[in-house]
């Protein structure tokens, strides 16, 4: 005869290789969900192109990024320069492709920065109630109150200018959102069955938010998080573009359209190519995060 | 007192812890600092470095005396209206944003009342026309739109509208024609939410019961889009549009810088940019203060708006 399990009730093993299918099967069905989505499925390639692109930039990139070529300054795009050069005479193509790797990648990580507090505090807040949820609610109320590039503004202050303090002030704006989400649904995942059931086979608290209300948490998350990219892009760019980010002459999008704001009237293509690739990825993130939503989590638009 | 006036009361009551949190973050600013303030706030300017300077500072700004009464002596002089002097300027910080601040309430609302109206009359007309000529093109460009950042659109419009048609003045400036761009610039990527949001809440509500018995009743058409349906669309629309009020003020601060609009924004970046702590601090508080007011008339609209709300 089976033990008792909590994750498997009687026959653990033979419920244990069910749930592997269902787990499966649900992911099959999330992609093929998406698959349909033909919006999803654009902006799924467009992110990919993109990142491939940035990745592949020491290898595509026609031209050194960094390479002061000042004969060659201001050129309209041309077959030497496909998107022209910019004031110092370095290939905007290759800015663009290096500038990526750290557009992007400052985005998704300043994301994770924030996901794994917002993610534990929001549990605790949620699962442990009381003082603590009041507490960390109090915080997120306060942390609400300043708009949010303030606050990233103020964190880099503190902090100082630089790409990596960037990180740090975006991925803490993501917080308070992040607390909520999860909070607020730790509040109803609490209260079902299967919690209670865990619980009276002995089950700790750890293990029941870790093991039980985690992953039941995992769809809003997955889908919260590849919606905040996008922005999260746009904030980190933001901050370079004021000159508290990326500091001269790392190529960075944001970095790139703030130094090519002062050559609107004669030279545009320094500040058209930045901004239509923060653009590309953002739209690409916007409608494979909107597909994924759907796809997952229905009930979270609006 | 019941109902809106004791909400409005009650709400007015929660201004204040979280205003003292706020001034207790703002404040404290000064001792997260790399090095202490002094240094911090003279790193622009290495030829005043000298000792008489570091310690008529520190005493000019306190910071001698224990914590406490630091931040309780600065905290009365912000109420007296005394918020120091300006590093970069020499004035006070109290003047310089006294005559700056409306600039920017005026960009953040103006920027907000073109979101909702453009994306209110583009959702709903996208709705009641659903999978025409127009829903399809409204709704694609609130796609591309939604994925404006400002700074990009901003630059593209001063570029082309500016530079080339000269049909807006390039930098600063006041007066309506000034705000034109800006106001665009600042609310594109929320009308484009506001559209989607609009249309989604409009074909819901549209297929309720009611509207079916509105139209039974041999109701004109206008009137049940426009009585009927409209009104209860847009509960989830005036929520989002409160919401997103914050966004809105923050944007002004990459808006501002742009455009050379003087404001708040402006302030905050060059203050930051020169190490002008008192500034930092004076405009942050204008910030906040602003932001909890705009965010408390909002809640008081929407408890007007819709009666079902508990005034809790």
């Amino acid at each position: 005869m089976g033990e008792v399990t909590e994750e498997g009730g009687l026959f653990a093993e033979e419920e244990g290789l069910q749930m592997y299918q269902t787990q499966w099967d649900r992911f099959k069905l999330v992609v093929r969900r998406l698959w349909k989505n033909k919006a999803a499925v654009l902006g799924f390639f467009v992110v990919v192109f993109l990142v491939m692109f940035c990745v592949l930039a020491p290898y595509i990139a026609p031209y050194s990024p960094l390479k002061l070529n000042i004969p060659e300054r201001l050129q309209p795009p041309s077959m030497s320069h496909l998107l022209g050069t910019d004031q110092f005479g370095r290939d905007i193509l290759s800015r663009l492709l290096y500038g990526g790797r750290l557009s992007l990648g400052v985005g998704i990580i300043s994301v994770v920065l924030g996901l794994i507090p917002g993610v534990l505090l929001g549990l605790s807040s949620g699962f442990l109630r009381g003082n603590v949820d009041a507490a960390i609610m109090r915080g997120v109320d306060i942390m609400m109150a300043l708009p949010s590039i303030l606050l990233a503004l103020l964190i880099v202050t503190v902090l100082g200018p630089g790409l990596i303090n960037t990180m740090i002030a975006v991925g803490i704006g993501g917080i308070p959102s992040m607390i909520r989400l999860v909070r607020g649904k730790v509040l109803s995942i609490r209260e079902t069955e299967y919690i209670e059931a865990a619980r009276s086979i002995g089950a700790n608290d750890w293990r029941i938010m870790i093991r039980h209300i985690l992953p039941n948490c995992a769809a809003p998350i997955i889908v919260v998080a590849t919606l905040r990219l996008p922005s999260a892009i746009i904030m980190a760019a933001s901050l370079s573009f004021i000159g508290l980010g990326a500091q001269a002459p790392t190529p960075e999008w944001g970095a790139m359209l703030a130094s090519g704001r002062h050559f609107l009237t004669t030279s545009w293509w320094i500040c058209t190519f930045p901004g239509l690739a923060i653009f590309l990825a953002v739209l690409g993130l916007n409608m494979f995060g909107d597909g994924l939503r759907d796809a997952l989590d229905p009930k979270l638009k609006s | 007192m019941k109902g809106l006036p004791a909400y409005i009361v009650r709400r007015l009551l929660f201004f204040i812890p979280t205003f003292f949190a706020v001034s207790v973050i703002v404040f404290s600013i000064i001792h997260f600092l790399p090095g202490d303030p002094i240094t911090w706030m003279l790193v622009d300017n290495p030829l005043f470095v000298s000792e008489e300077v570091i310690e008529a500072l520190t005493k000019y700004y306190g910071l001698d005396k224990p914590l406490y009464v630091q931040y309780f002596n600065w905290l009365f002089n912000l109420v007296k209206g005394d918020w120091g002097m300006s590093m970069r300027t020499r004035a006070p910080v109290m003047l310089e944003i006294s005559t700056r601040y409306m600039n920017t309430i005026q960009l953040a609302v103006s920027a907000m009342i073109f979101s909702v109206i453009v994306g209110i009359v583009a959702g709903v007309t996208s709705a009641v026309r659903q999978y025409s000529w127009f829903d399809r093109f409204s709704m694609f460009g609130a796609l591309l739109g939604a994925a404006m950042p400002v700074y990009w659109t901003g630059l593209l419009m001063l570029g082309i509208f500016a530079v080339q048609f000269r049909w807006f003045p390039v930098s600063g400036g006041t007066g309506l024609r000034a705000l034109v761009l800006p106001t665009i610039a600042l609310g594109m990527a929320r009308t484009a939410t506001m559209a989607r949001l609009t249309r989604s809440s409009m074909l819901e509500v549209m297929r309720e019961d009611y509207i079916k018995t509105a139209r039974s009743k041999g109701l004109k058409e206008r009137l049940v889009i426009y009585k009927h349906a409209l009104k209860n669309a847009l509960i989830p629309v005036v929520t989002v549009a409160g919401m997103s009020f914050g966004g809105m003020l923050g944007g002004t601060v990459i808006t501002e810088t742009i455009f050379t609009r003087s404001g708040l924004g402006r302030i905050a970046v060059e203050s930051i940019w020169t190490h002008d702590l008192p500034m930092i601090q004076g405009v942050t508080i204008v910030y906040v203060i602003i932001f909890i007011s705009l965010n408390l008339i909002i809640d008081v609209v929407y408890a007007y708006i819709d009666p079902r709300i508990r005034y809790g």
